[in-house]
């Protein structure tokens, strides 16, 4: 178990910057989602809190100890990789015991900790497979069991159940938060699933293209996104961005887009361009027309069984998603409005940043 | 469909042999009447002098050959050879695929240029390998007077005949091996390397546990075939070496050559490729009993 702590960390492989300037703490036995899409800098992140990777510049540290220059092994940090990788040729049992080979343990206390590993996992049963006569999720359970048996300062896993189908998914990921509460022992887990780092994550640190977006607990991403990126990638359906402008105006600043002219909850100082975010709960449909309204089309309309999602599109066909009740009457092709609720906007400035907070409503997170 | 119109279809069977014809006729035509004749070849005492003439002997050529004191030299030095050639072409392929693994520069173009060996035809092989090997043209001698000294080196001697052509052979032989596997360690996710970095594994441990497994199918089915390839190899030997000097380099193909179309002693001869072919078999079925069976298990 420790501290985990990244200190300006810096990598670049010939002229592309992977990881640009990343500060970055994680507590002890903590369960950090990095999260972002492919590309942004999370895996090679990982890589190099691993070991694997050497950062170009800035330190790693397991509590307060630098180790950037420390092999894997020397960091007893365990990893599972996307698609459960093991040795093809060796038993699931072998693939276990490999992490104990070099720990210098007894015959004994190996096969103790292969028993008690293989029991907390269930797969007893499977130990004398090899790795292609087992299920993905199987393959994925024993991958686990190969991480715990060491005993490790830190659990790494990158992507863990990309491979796996949806329903498997879902087990797995509960099982795997289940386990790391147990134990609780540091846990890093790297996906581009937004809804795998809400669910899993105690808290989420959201990349983007090497920098970390923002830091926080999923409420806390979810309600009060700092950027308008992670507005846009966290969240499903995702939240609606309307581009526009502040506009002086006499004792007001309402937010103007087209025939909208908005005034959200919480007053905003700054005048230029701006996006509004609503969240899709939050966009409100009328028949009639309002100033603080948009007029729109219905495009399309997903029926989820406890809500509905309504896709529409706006004069300059621009989609918009907006939740409603199960009952939603409307068709495609009927001209409604679509009104932001006031008191759940966000405002982002032309840079990408949030201008105001609304308050977050209790237990929005889903 | 009625009785009338099934009656003028062919049967399934019918129609495959049918389909098949051609291919049954080729074959019969240059395997099986070729093997049969030297069948029919090896039980006779064959003769030309004076007259054709074929005297049936039954299995006397079998017997010969297994006292032929010349055949179980010849065997012996097909042996070598190919012992020799199989593991330098195997182990020269390995080497050449792992380093054409590697992240490089122009990889594409020294890909092309490490397969051109394989292109070469085993005659011009052999002039090639004649040539290099020679006092009077070779590489030894060449280095000899770069050194300073003033003898030709001439490695194609009674002592050395047998690892020049097995050289040559491997070097034709290895560029083929290189490719199949290069093809199987680009299969290998490069993700479990880092899982052996975390598992602290050795250079040679995660050779043996990562770069290997996937190699073992391919690394068996090339060494039955460079196997087979050695033992039955003629024209590269005929042009490099001739069998010689003596008989230092006379493999059994050249042995068979020589007391068929030499010698004219066919039945003899026949008798002789008798006993290569079951070589050939013997060794191959050794070799799927004792490897192939296990690694046909584990894909």
């Amino acid at each position: 178990m420790s501290r985990i702590q990244l200190d300006r960390l810096h990598k670049t492989f010939q002229r592309h910057v992977a990881v640009r300037d990343l500060d970055l703490t994680i507590e002890n036995g903590e369960l950090l989602v990095l999260l972002g899409p492919s590309g942004c800098g999370k895996t090679t992140t990982l890589n190099c809190i691993a070991g694997l990777e050497m950062p170009t510049s800035g330190r790693v540290l397991f509590d307060d100890e630098d180790v950037t220059a420390a092999s894997p092994h020397q960091r007893n940090i365990a990893m599972v990789f996307q698609s459960s990788l093991l040795y093809p040729h060796m038993t699931a049992r072998q693939n276990i015991r490999t992490s104990l080979a070099k720990q210098k343990l007894d015959r004994g206390e190996t096969d103790r900790r292969i028993a008690e590993a293989s029991s907390v996992l269930g797969i007893d049963a499977l130990l004398d497979k090899l790795p292609s006569q087992l299920s993905g999720g199987e393959r994925q359970r024993v991958a686990t069991a190969k991480a715990i048996v060491r005993q490790p300062t830190a659990f790494l896993l990158d992507e863990p159940l990309a491979a796996l189908d949806a329903a498997l998914r879902l087990t797995l990921r509960a099982e795997l938060v289940n386990l790391q509460k147990r134990l609780g022992t540091t846990m890093i887990v790297v996906t581009h699933d937004q809804v795998e780092a809400m669910t899993m994550g105690d808290r989420i640190a959201v990349m983007n293209e090497g920098r970390l977006e923002q830091i926080g607990t999923p409420d806390e991403i979810y309600n009060r996104p700092a950027t308008l990126f992670v507005a846009g990638f966290v969240g499903s359906p995702p939240m609606n961005l309307i581009a526009g402008e502040i506009a002086a105006q006499e004792g007001r600043t309402p937010f103007v887009a087209g025939d909208l002219a908005f005034v959200p909850g919480t007053p905003i100082g700054a005048v230029g361009p701006a996006t509004l975010g609503v969240r899709p709960q939050h966009l409100h449909i009328q028949a009639d027309a309002a100033e603080a309204a948009i007029p729109v089309t219905v495009f399309a309309v997903e029926h989820l069984g406890r809500e509905s999602v309504v896709i529409l599109e706006d004069d300059e066909s621009n989609k918009l998603h907006a939740l409603v009740e199960p009952g939603f009457a409307g068709r495609v092709g009927d001209r409604l409005h679509a009104a932001p609720d006031p008191a759940h906007c966000l405002m982002f400035d032309q840079a990408g940043n949030v201008l105001s907070h609304a308050e977050p409503e209790a237990g929005g997170a889903p | 469909m009625s009785a009338a119109q099934r009656t003028a279809e062919l049967s399934n069977l019918r129609f495959s042999l049918l389909l098949a014809l051609p291919v049954l006729v080729f074959l019969l035509l240059v395997v099986a009447y070729p093997l049969g004749y030297a069948l029919w070849m090896s039980l006779h005492e064959i003769s030309f002098f004076g007259g054709y003439k074929a005297t049936f002997v039954g299995a006397e050529n079998f017997s010969d050959v297994i006292d032929d004191r010349k055949f179980k030299k010849s065997l012996w030095i097909t042996v070598r050879f190919t012992l020799e050639s199989v593991a330098l072409a195997m182990v020269i392929g390995l080497l050449i695929a792992l380093v054409l693994n590697r992240k490089m520069r122009f990889a594409g173009l020294v890909r092309t240029i490490v397969i051109l060996p394989w292109c070469i035809s085993l005659y011009g092989t052999g002039v090639i390998f004649s040539n290099l090997a020679k006092g009077q043209t070779g590489i030894g001698t060449a280095i000899a007077y770069a050194l300073g000294f003033d003898e030709a080196v001439n490695v194609v001697n009674r002592q050395w005949v047998i690892e020049v052509l097995a050289v040559g052979n491997a070097w034709n032989m290895a560029p083929l091996v290189a490719f199949f596997l290069l093809a199987n360690l680009k299969t290998i996710p490069s993700r479990l390397y880092d899982l052996a970095a975390i598992d602290r594994m050795s250079r040679l441990e995660t050779f043996l546990n990562v770069t290997l497994p996937p190699l073992r199918f391919t690394l068996f089915v090339f060494t039955c075939i460079t196997t087979v390839l050695s033992m039955k190899l003629f024209d590269f030997i005929f042009v490099l070496s001739g069998g010689g000097p003596g008989t230092a380099s006379s493999t059994l193909t050249y042995r068979i050559y020589k007391e068929s179309f030499k010698d004219l002693d066919l039945g003899y001869g026949a008798a002789m490729s008798f006993m290569l072919l079951a070589l050939i078999l013997g060794t191959t079925l050794l070799l799927y009993a004792f490897w192939g069976r296990r690694e046909a298990r584990s894909i």
